[in-house]
């Protein structure tokens, strides 16, 4: 094998040429090698080149094992050579050339760097700090960078801008996929508004705007302000006051319904400047809260329209709260213990023998004539027609009924009565026809008798043991108007419901009530045996919203009803 | 204490102005956020949850101007050593203002992610002081005024010694040294350089190699037929040089001895320098993606308001 090297000491000096002629090229340290390379770091014999054979490549490879030799910067044991490629010997490098005339093999030997830098060339091998080993901070601080803001701000916004401001009413209606700008989510809806909790734009329509009241009312649209008047609902603070001010969203179980009390005292504390009718100072419900207004019947002034007037009357006051729906009824007679006379014997009364719950257990179903006193007090009149009732509520009917009756008694005849006159004792025989003039003294009797009965019932019994009766000059009997039956409390609900497991004589003492006129709703206090302000935490938690609702303030009244 | 006091220095700086400031801000914020009690609850969307998401936010962006502040050494704005107290101290207090801010409402969303990132900051920052506070001691202590970068001239020196050492000891012996010389285990990724060189199979080998040769110089070893190429090679290099050849391996182990002890001490140095840095890997990182997410944060609150 003919073999030309090439050698450069340095590369801005001439190469120095040397054919030589061997069956294999020796590469060394030592002087009897064929190419001898001054590198302690080599072996005495370090690498051979066999020369090709037909059309294969030389080949290098290490002289013993375990010496280092590399290919193209490859540790290698042996390899083929081809025209470019470098071999690596300690400092020195030989790369392969093309062949030229009468050359097997063209080697250019290099030095890659100077025995005297050899010490530096190590140096910069060494990876001595967190930078030389590739662990720069600046790649991932972008990357981290980047894999924040990517999410949790371009994507949402872009998402935001792009999504179509649909009408919010219909968007209620399904929910939407969720989108990135869910991260942007300051914590879970409030369980109501659950269908919207994908749906940001629903409720933040405007890009860097406040939610605004529309948001809201596009649903609850029937909501009444909290000042029944408009015309104070259109003066401060309420122009000012939007929902959000009051119900804030975004705190999941905790719910949107504001439960402390300093929502309402901001303004209840100093009503003073409030427009409309703002009622008392209310600091708190345990120390501070102005005793309970009831509204009472009161029979109205002569000539009104009504016959009633509900007067707004506050407890502690004096005189006293005292109501007058017209009724007779002394509730400790008929709390007796041993009972009360009814047909089938005594009858042992308590509370829900005449106040049935409502369905929603808010309150109670006004008590009536019919279903609840009928049973004992019985409107018959005719000892010997027990059976035989007067009806309830009109006078005049009750007039009718009684002359009916008589009339059908006089002229049947045989009535057993040593006072009646003998047309009316007399018995009929059959198909007997009576004649007219004692017709006529049969029914004088029986309009006399009911005349007579009607002022026994008016006046004495039946209905003279409940209502107040009188008889007009031309005669007729009028019975005192009743008032119809509503709740009590002019500016929040009691829910009955919700004290259920309580005894009622425990807040109503009616087994001492002799009068219809007392009134049985207990004050504040009684209240405050069982109820805190939510800070106290020592008796059962009471905000404002646990009695007044906002929106009806002062709440309907319950529908009268008659008894 | 005067080795200390360079690099932990910071933390005393102006007769702790900054550490008085900071205690300053945490107990300002602590006692309106007692006072205050919003009626809805404590969350960032009241006026003092504002003014102390402003604070919180402002003093994010000032802590990282310090990255930017410790490049320009030309600035006049205060001492660098003012600007690293200020920044542990503010950093620290960082922490109390953001948990006011986020009135402990947390949930899976970017605003308590921003406040994840703040937590991961501070905690790899007291990683930090704790570092400065015993590293550098530790490095001084161990460099005794001499320079890594001698000791590793040293250690090629000592390669080049024992090379020629070996170069007359034969052709084995010389390639072992010559491949140990190649593969110096200093420094190297992550973990080399934290917690030192992982042992590899070359030192052993080496070791065993001149332990061996030690042993058969010094008596005819027994008979093993796993060593008795080795064995019966040096019991020939003993019959023919043996009082030169025992001396020259002594001198072998001498030299491979001492720089293998300052390879050590050049790998704890490395690991310790290492150690100073590793926190600022999290510290650095985490303080971009906290900015992206201060962003993210702001920007949605207000674009959702």
């Amino acid at each position: 094998m003919n073999i030309l090297i090439r050698t450069r000491h340095h590369p801005s000096e001439p190469a120095s040429e040397r054919r030589l002629e061997a069956a294999t090229l020796r590469i060394g340290r030592g002087s009897e090698q064929d190419l001898v390379l001054a590198d302690l770091r080599l072996a005495l014999a370090h690498a051979e080149i066999t020369p090709g054979v037909g059309k294969q490549p030389c080949r290098v490879r290490a002289a013993a094992p375990r010496l280092a030799l590399r290919v193209n910067g490859r540790l290698v044991a042996e390899a083929p050579l081809t025209v470019g490629d470098a071999i690596d010997l300690g400092r020195h490098r030989l790369t392969v050339l093309a062949k030229v005339a009468g050359a097997d093999l063209v080697l250019e030997v290099t030095e890659r760097h100077a025995a005297s830098e050899d010490a530096d060339a190590r140096r910069q091998n060494l990876k001595l700090t967190l930078a030389e080993a590739g662990l720069s901070r600046r790649p991932w601080a972008w990357a981290l960078f980047l894999a924040v803001l990517l999410p949790g701000l371009l994507l949402p916004l872009w998402q935001a801008l792009s999504r179509p401001n649909a009408d919010p009413a219909g968007r209620q209606q399904k929910s939407a996929p969720m989108g990135w700008d869910i991260s942007w989510s300051s914590g879970p809806l409030a369980s109501a508004h659950q269908s919207l909790k994908n749906d940001c734009g629903a409720c933040h329509r405007q890009a860097f705007v406040p939610v605004e009241d529309a948001s809201c009312t596009g649903c609850h649209s029937t909501l009444p302000d909290h000042p029944a008047s408009t015309k104070v609902a259109a003066q401060p603070p309420f122009t000012s006051q939007g929902c959000t001010d009051c119900h804030r969203e975004h705190n999941g179980a905790q719910g949107i319904t504001p439960t402390d009390d300093r929502e309402c005292t901001v303004c209840h504390a100093d009503p003073a400047g409030l427009p409309g009718e703002p009622g008392l100072a209310v600091h708190d419900f345990s120390t501070n809260h102005p005793a309970f207004r009831l509204r009472l019947a009161q029979p109205a002034a002569a000539g009104s329209a009504e016959a009633f007037v509900w007067p707004a009357v506050r407890q502690g006051d004096t005189p006293g709260p005292r109501q007058d729906s017209g009724l007779k009824f002394p509730h400790d007679k008929h709390l007796l213990a041993r009972g009360v006379d009814a047909p089938e014997g005594l009858r042992v009364l308590d509370c829900a023998s005449c106040h049935t719950p409502t369905a929603d257990r808010s309150g109670f179903a006004p008590v009536r004539m019919e279903t609840h006193c009928a049973d004992c007090h019985r409107l018959d009149f005719d000892p010997r027609e027990p059976k035989r009732l007067l009806p309830h509520g009109s006078p005049e009917a009750a007039a009718q009924t009684l002359r009916d009756h008589y009339a059908r008694v006089a002229l049947a005849g045989g009535v057993i009565d040593a006072k009646a006159p003998d047309a009316v004792r007399e018995r009929r025989r059959p198909g007997e026809t009576l004649l007219a003039s004692r017709a006529r003294i049969a029914l004088d009797w029986a309009d006399q008798r009911a005349a007579e009965t009607l002022a026994e019932v008016f006046k004495r019994r039946t209905c003279h043991s409940c209502h107040t009766v009188t008889a007009t000059t031309d005669g007729r009997w009028q019975v005192a108007p009743v008032a119809p039956q509503r709740s009590a409390f002019a500016a929040h609900v009691f829910p009955h419901g919700a004290h259920a497991t309580e005894d009622c004589g425990r807040c109503h003492e009616a087994g001492k009530s002799k009068k219809a006129q007392d009134v049985l709703l207990p004050d504040i206090n009684t209240c405050r045996d069982c109820h805190g302000d939510t800070a106290a935490g020592v008796k059962t938690p009471t905000n404002c919203q646990s009695c007044h609702d906002y929106h009806q303030h002062p709440h309907a009244a319950a529908t009268a009803v008659r008894p | 204490m005067a080795r200390e006091a360079i690099h932990t220095g910071f933390l005393r700086y102006a007769g702790f102005r900054w550490a008085k400031a900071a205690l300053l801000l945490c107990a300002v914020s602590i006692v309106a956020y007692i006072w205050h009690a919003p009626a809805d609850g404590p969350n960032g969307g009241s006026w003092l949850g504002y003014t102390l998401g402003t604070i919180a936010g402002l003093l994010v962006l000032w802590l990282l101007w310090l990255g930017v502040r410790k490049r320009s050494y030309r600035s006049s704005l205060g001492s660098v050593r003012g600007w690293a107290s200020a920044h542990v101290y503010l950093g620290l207090a960082l922490v109390v203002v953001a948990t006011l801010h986020s009135g402990f409402q947390l949930g899976l969303n970017i605003h308590s992610l921003a406040y994840v990132l703040v937590l991961l900051v501070v905690g790899s920052g007291i990683w930090g002081i704790a570092a400065y506070a015993s590293l550098p001691e530790r490095i001084s202590r161990l460099r005794e005024g001499s320079t890594r970068e001698a000791w590793i001239a040293e250690v090629f020196d000592l390669n080049e010694q024992a090379i020629r050492l070996a170069d007359s000891m034969g052709p084995e012996v010389h390639q072992r040294i010559v491949a140990s010389a190649e593969k110096l285990p200093i420094g190297g990724g992550l973990l080399q350089q934290w917690l030192g060189p992982q042992p590899s199979g070359e030192g052993k080998l080496l070791g065993e190699l001149l332990e061996q040769r030690m042993a058969g110089l010094r008596s005819q070893p027994a008979f093993d037929p796993d060593r008795q190429s080795t064995v019966s090679f040096m019991a020939s290099q003993l019959q023919a040089r043996p009082e030169q050849d025992l001396t020259q391996v002594q001198q072998l182990l001498d030299l491979l001895a001492q720089r293998n002890a300052l390879i050590a001490r050049i790998n704890q140095d490395i690991s310790l320098h290492a150690r100073l840095q590793l926190w600022l890997l999290l510290h650095v990182p985490i303080s971009l993606g906290l900015l992206a997410a201060l962003l993210a944060h702001v920007l949605s609150v207000f674009f959702y308001w």
